[in-house]
């Protein structure tokens, strides 16, 4: 099996700012990947390189096997970390989560009934089936991500990106959606890569975290402390961490200068 | 009224000016969501100083005002990224005027009727005008029925349909050129300075009353062509410019709405 995303030795700039640098990341399917990190470390800037929608200066990048920029971009599901969508645009939820149909459907076709069943599926994984027909300009910051987050779902993605989801969720909103994830991910078998900061809760479940700092950490899951030789063969010695917590198991507070 | 029918100069102007509603009517939600309500100005204004630069080396002022339309968009488009998007658009819509002026003050000729371009002069509205128009106005009509639902989503959520691989720019650019063709095409109906309000008004009207995309589009197209009948026999009527009639019941409709709403709805 190929990895779903499979990033070595990735540089990215702005301009002549080096944000990313000597990168290895590997998703492979069915897996959650976190990566956590503190504000500016780069997190954003490393979906979009996944994306397509940043270039990088250095390094390879293979989504599906491909450069992002070949990527067949209907197998990924994408959700922002912030509303990108336009303001006081007349339309309801059911409406919205269809759009995520859209490429799939592809050119010239309407939707037919499996995707509005997609659709609906989507909305009760989301705890949004009883608002489908309301107006999304009339919801709540926490109930709109959650629409974004069942658009995303509907597209059947092979890989699932999230910048910070769980943004506006309430707690129990929180618990309900990670679980909602694992259970996505068994049954769709999707990959999936995250941005979150709620790193205590969020690494009880996913697979993998990476801690980012314009360079990468991975951990294993929690309580697995990782293998040194691991850590050394992949990101060698030059590792720099930010974020740490209880389960940061085989990462010491580096100097940070 | 009626006997007004009887003139071929005033049917060409009810034809032409009947697709132009439908066809702005139409336009008008796209551009009031995308806010691209400054461009529409940016880009009618170009027109001047295409039509001058036409105007100075003998040719038909339709296919230079094209060009200087859709440079003048594409230019502008290019920005929109940009933080000083508005400021640019206030400059080069400045520049293109200024062109014209210069254009027009080099031909030594003076039989150039200014105000008909600025204006608009309804009932110069020929035969090869309605051509245009008609064959503008099926072309736009296809495009938008083929990519409707992707239009949509392109609209919605820029950013989104983008990672999900729909061709953003080239639509964006698409819009920037259709709206050059209808916006160079619909001068002689309402004038270079009035015509934004046409693309304008109807969606920011229709979208204080309905709550869907596809009701605020409809409705866009039956107010447009509700503003347009009554400016155009009112003008007939009062003998008043017909282009500034109905962009002022436009604008009065479109205040009245806002304010009704105000009262009542919020
Ligand atoms: N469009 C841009 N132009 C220039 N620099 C940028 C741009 N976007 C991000 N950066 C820089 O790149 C770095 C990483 O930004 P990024 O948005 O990826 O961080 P992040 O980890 O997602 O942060 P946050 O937790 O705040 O979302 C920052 O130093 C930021 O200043
Ligand atoms: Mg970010």
């Amino acid at each position: 099996m190929k990895p779903y995303i499979l990033i070595e030795d990735l540089e990215v700039k702005y301009q002549q700012k080096i944000v990313l640098e000597n990168i290895y990341l590997e998703v492979n399917k069915g897996e959650i990947v976190c990566v956590v990190g503190p504000n500016g470390g780069g997190k954003t800037t490393l979906l979009k390189v996944i994306l397509g929608l940043k270039d990088y200066s250095k390094g390879s990048v293979l989504v599906l096997g491909k450069p992002p920029e070949y990527v067949d971009r209907k197998e990924i599901g994408y959700l922002p970390q912030q509303e990108s969508s336009a303001r006081n645009f007349p339309i309801s939820v059911f409406e919205v989560v269809l759009m995520g149909r859209y490429p799939k459907i592809g050119l010239l076709k309407k939707p037919d009934k499996e995707d509005k069943r997609i659709v609906e599926e989507c909305l009760k994984l989301v705890k949004m089936e009883h608002l489908k027909e309301e107006n999304i300009n009339n919801l709540s910051g926490g109930q709109r991500q959650r629409v974004f987050i069942a658009r995303a779902l509907a597209m059947e993605p092979k890989i699932l990106i999230l910048d910070e989801p769980s943004t506006g969720l309430d707690i129990v909103a929180q618990e309900d959606f990670y679980k909602t994830l694992v259970e996505i991910r068994d049954k769709k078998e999707m990959a999936i890569l995250m941005v979150s900061h709620d790193i205590g809760v969020v690494s009880t479940f996913v697979d993998k975290i990476a801690c980012l700092n314009r360079t990468i950490h991975y951990h294993g899951k929690s309580g697995q402390p990782i293998p040194e030789d691991v850590l050394k063969k992949v990101f060698g010695t030059n590792i720099q961490i930010l974020v740490h917590d209880q389960h940061c198991r085989g990462c010491h507070r580096g100097n940070n200068d | 009224m009626i006997e007004l029918l009887n003139y071929e100069f005033a049917r060409n102007a009810l034809i032409a000016g009947s697709l132009i509603s439908i066809l702005f009517g139409f336009l008008s939600f796209f551009v009031v969501m995308k806010k691209l309500s400054f461009l529409t100005v940016g880009i009618s204004h170009a027109a001047f100083g295409g039509i001058a630069l036409g105007l100075l080396i003998g040719l038909s002022p339709y296919p230079t005002a094209i060009i200087f339309c859709i440079l003048t968009g594409f230019l502008i488009a290019s920005q929109s990224n940009r933080s000083e998007y508005d400021t640019v658009i206030g400059i080069i819509f400045a520049l293109t005027m200024a062109l014209g002026v210069i254009f027009l003050s080099l031909r030594k000729s003076y039989t150039f009727d200014l105000m008909s371009y600025l204006f608009g002069s309804i009932l110069g509205i020929n035969k090869t005008d309605l051509l245009f128009i008609t064959i503008t106005t099926i072309l736009v009509t296809l495009f938008f029925t083929l990519f409707f639902k992707e239009i949509i989503f392109i609209t919605f959520d820029k950013t989104v349909a983008k990672a999900s691989g729909l061709p953003v720019d080239v639509f964006e650019y698409s819009i920037v050129a259709i709206l050059s063709f209808v916006i160079v095409f619909s001068i002689k109906l309402i004038g270079i300075i009035l015509v934004s309000a046409f693309l304008i008004i109807p969606a920011a009207t229709t979208i204080f009353i309905a709550n869907n995309y596809k009701k605020v589009i409809m409705l866009s197209i039956v107010l447009n062509l509700v503003i347009f009948y009554s400016g155009f026999f009112l003008s007939y009527k009062l003998d008043l410019p017909a282009g500034a009639t109905i962009v002022t019941i436009g604008a009065l409709i479109f205040f009245a709405t806002s304010f009704i709403n105000k009262k009542f709805f919020n």
